[in-house]
């Protein structure tokens, strides 16, 4: 693995357990409270059932939450299993947004599949295409607006497919610093897959000739 | 005296069952789920202690201490968070934060760092309050 691809499992990891420790922080909480709810109740507090129903409801928000988050890691802990595997665009670029939806939230933006986005098959490094994917996201997030929306799709064309990533408003600097960016090079290389930028329409677009 | 302590974190559920312990222990509480909301509460209230949490949308924590701190440098902000490496708490720290801590957090350790904190800012009134006195009195010549 790479300098990159290290910095890169490093970084969704951090995000991960970040995320797994909020969860295990509202669990936390919600036993504290149910034993301060019963030391209240030895010393004649009527218990409050209503309460109880909200917090088991709470509890298994949670559980859910921490399945979700614990299954994400594992497709992530399996995406260097394989040089090369075959996907799906739309499960893949479902899975980058879902594991980068924290950090992008910090910067208040979202992103999201777009639903004219064809469903093609890629024979790629998964762990790389992840990792590429992330950094543009990731950068992207920082850069446009507050609110705004990042919106991926993959298309097939005569000679080659690709993935779009666009930003509705960006400035051109921000295109030409991705395009020239010394991590995006580096996992463009790895994975054989060339970079263009439509300043016109805030898109990059990489592509992919396999 | 009940403590006045204002909650800033971003994830609801824990900011709610937090609260609503924190109540049971007679302080009283508000919360916000935005650090910029909640920055606009630490400038209009006077709160014994601020929670705040590092990793926030919008404003993260760091930068919502330092504006705290730097409106109201007397204010005693305890930084809760998820994600308390060295680095941050060492900055947090030195913009003026009281202690950093790691969630999930005892409710004794936290009940007993708000008491800290309110001990902290009675205190700082106090000093105040013996040098505006020691400043008038030279003034008048008593």
């Amino acid at each position: 693995m790479t300098k990159h691809g290290l910095l890169f499992f490093g970084n969704v990891t951090a995000s991960i357990s970040h995320e797994l420790k909020n969860v295990t922080a509202i669990i936390n909480e919600n036993v504290g409270l149910l034993e301060d709810m019963l030391l209240m109740q030895q010393k004649g507090a009527e218990l409050n059932i209503e309460r109880l129903a909200r917090m088991q409801k709470n509890l298994a928000k949670q559980i859910d939450r921490s399945d979700e988050i614990i299954t994400n890691l594992n497709i992530f802990a399996h995406s260097i299993d394989e040089a090369q595997k075959e996907i799906k665009t739309h499960e893949f670029l479902e899975y980058i947004i879902r594991i980068s939806s924290r950090l992008t939230s910090m910067n208040s933006v979202t992103s999201e599949l777009d639903n004219s986005s064809e469903n093609i098959t890629l024979n790629t490094n998964a762990f790389y295409l992840l990792n590429l994917l992330w950094m543009i996201i990731i950068k992207s997030s920082k850069s446009i607006n507050s609110g705004d929306k990042i919106i991926l799709s993959s298309k097939s064309f005569n000679n080659y497919k690709a993935i779009l990533i666009n930003l509705h408003q960006v400035s051109d600097e921000f295109l030409d610093n991705i395009k020239n960016d010394v991590q995006i090079i580096a996992a463009l290389d790895t994975l054989g897959y060339e970079i263009e930028v439509d300043y016109k329409n805030a898109e990059i677009k990489i592509i992919i000739n396999n | 005296m009940n403590e006045k302590v204002l909650l800033i974190d971003d994830e609801e559920d824990f900011i709610d069952i937090l609260s609503e312990r924190l109540l049971n222990r007679e302080m009283d509480v508000e919360t916000s789920t935005s650090a910029k909301e909640g920055y606009d509460k630490a400038l209009k209230e006077n709160y014994d202690a601020i929670v705040l949490d590092l990793k926030m949308p919008e404003m993260d924590g760091i930068e919502t201490l330092k504006k705290i701190m730097e409106k109201n440098p007397d204010m005693q902000v305890i930084i809760l968070t998820g994600h308390a490496t060295l680095d941050k708490g060492v900055k947090a720290m030195k913009l003026g934060a009281i202690d950093v801590i790691e969630k999930p957090v005892k409710i004794e350790d936290l009940v007993n760092k708000i008491h800290t904190a309110q001990a902290n800012k009675m205190m700082i009134v106090e000093n105040k309050m013996h040098d505006k006195m020691k400043n008038l009195m030279g003034s008048k010549g008593w």
